[in-house]
């Protein structure tokens, strides 16, 4: 009965010691220092990968609408000097004094004026337009 | 054991034990140099991401007509959505119910709209029936890929595809009404996180979750194999890509994440207790990888539509200027007097 007994106090101490040192572990205090620099060289590349697509992406939309733009001008600019060179000419007098009176925000009678969609406002009697670069 | 050794401390540190998520103060005074640095690049991915997407969706909104344009925001907004609501969860780690649950809602419906998105880009419902009407649908796609080889092809008519929008539809209604009663039986405390006994609700309730994800998955990855080669010049396979990057990301490694945590292979850090430092470690990764994935689709969806735009104000210039020739050369011959 003894030996039983003594038995039995010997398995019980085990298996809670088993249950304290499983505890031990679950609820070990780890180093967090290993993380944080790994994060942190993670986190400062993914930024600078993340600011260098964006800038590129930013820059090469911009690029892209300058040489359309620039080819549309190219393309404009050919019909315009193979029609009537006098026009041209005359226009090209015009074109100061609309740009004057733009400038002024004077309307003479007569004169037909264009709202293009982006807000600028001319004469429709201008060969080249005003381009916002 | 010594009846001495009972009277002693435990051997580990009491805030691990209780397994409570701390206060935010209580994170903050904690930090050294390298924990100040990380949170404030993070809230600084963040905070350009915001920015990237408001952008974004104010340049959509401007060039892009009604539909398309709310569908395309929608997409956009997914990834910094769950950086935002991350960075909340990182700052204040209580939150983290909170946080999970509205970026769960958010990916649910950005699934949905995904789906309505791969339909529009085909021209709209009509224009979609009549161009695949005689096509046969493969059903056995997606993540369930060589499994169900056997299963018939459908024909494609407005009832196929009423149910293949079903399929996302589902999960963007089911997902949030299950994280909402997740919530709730949390506070209630019969939902437990990691306790996975019959009782408790976490289970019944991940395995809801679990199937409605994988069959709107399975939705979309019938759709997507269905346009792809007709979408080809838009650019659909990067789009789907960084799409499934996003959703995979943000659900299977946080719940891998946090099954580690609630097992114990992430270790206890004071002041955050196991499970807390496993949602603290996600929510930096979460930042990280939507801050990119933000940025990758800014370049993926606004290229066409630029050239699109682009092309449109070149073709209107070109009549105007046109007509502008015309015109000047009639005043020359009528002299300026007479118009």
């Amino acid at each position: 009965m003894a030996d039983v007994s003594q038995q039995t106090e010997t398995t019980t101490p085990s298996v809670a010691q088993k249950k304290l040192q499983r505890a031990i572990w679950f609820f070990r205090t780890g180093d967090l220092t290993t993380w944080n620099y790994a994060i942190l060289g993670l986190a400062l590349a993914g930024l600078l990968l993340g600011m260098f697509l964006l800038i590129r992406n930013i820059l090469g939309n911009r690029k892209r609408k300058m040489i359309e733009m620039y080819k549309k001008k190219e393309a404009s600019a050919v019909p315009e000097e193979a029609e009537n060179k006098q026009a041209e000419v005359y226009l090209e007098k015009e074109d100061s004094s609309t740009k004057a009176t733009l400038l002024q925000k004077e309307m003479k009678p007569g004169d037909i004026t264009v709202q293009w969609k982006d807000g600028h406002i001319e004469s429709l009697y201008t060969a080249l337009p005003e381009e916002d670069v | 054991m010594d009846p001495e050794q009972n009277d002693t401390k435990p051997p580990f540190n009491p805030i691990c034990a209780t397994r409570q998520a701390p206060y935010s103060h209580e994170i903050l005074e904690n930090l050294d140099i390298t924990g100040i640095l990380l949170f404030a690049i993070l809230t600084f991915m963040t905070l350009v991401s915001l920015l990237v997407f408001l952008e974004e969706a104010y340049y959509m909104y401007r060039k892009i007509p009604n539909p398309k344009n709310s569908i395309i925001i929608w997409i956009n907004a997914g990834a910094m959505m769950i950086a935002t609501t991350s960075c909340f969860g990182m700052w204040i780690p209580r939150s983290t119910m909170f946080t999970d649950f509205t970026a769960s809602v958010f990916l649910a419906v950005l699934i949905h709209k995904f789906q309505l998105m791969l339909v529009n880009e085909c021209g709209g419902r009509r224009e979609f029936l009549s161009t695949f009407g005689d096509t046969k649908l493969k059903i056995s796609t997606g993540p369930f890929c060589c499994c169900c080889l056997c299963l018939p092809h459908k024909d494609i008519n407005r009832k196929t595809l009423f149910i293949l929008k079903l399929g996302t539809f589902q999960f963007a209604f089911l997902r949030p009404v299950l994280m909402f009663l997740a919530v709730v039986l949390w506070t209630n405390g019969t939902y437990m996180i990691g306790n996975s006994s019959a009782e408790k609700a976490t289970i019944w309730i991940n395995i809801g979750v679990g199937i409605t994800t994988i069959t709107a998955l399975w939705a979309v990855g019938i759709m997507f194999n269905l346009v792809k080669d007709n979408l080809k010049e838009k650019n659909i396979i990067g789009k789907f890509a960084v799409y499934q990057f996003t959703v995979i990301l943000s659900q299977l490694q946080t719940s891998i994440i946090n099954i580690l945590g609630t097992t114990g292979v992430i270790s206890c850090v004071p002041p955050l207790p196991g499970p807390s430092r496993a949602s603290y470690m996600n929510q930096q990764l979460l930042i990280m990888e939507m801050f990119l994935v933000t940025v990758i689709c800014r370049v993926l969806y606004r290229r066409r539509y630029d050239d699109k735009n682009l092309l449109e104000n070149q073709e209107t210039n070109d009549n105007l200027r046109n007509s502008m020739m015309h015109l000047n050369g009639k005043a020359l011959e009528d002299g300026p007097q007479s118009v």
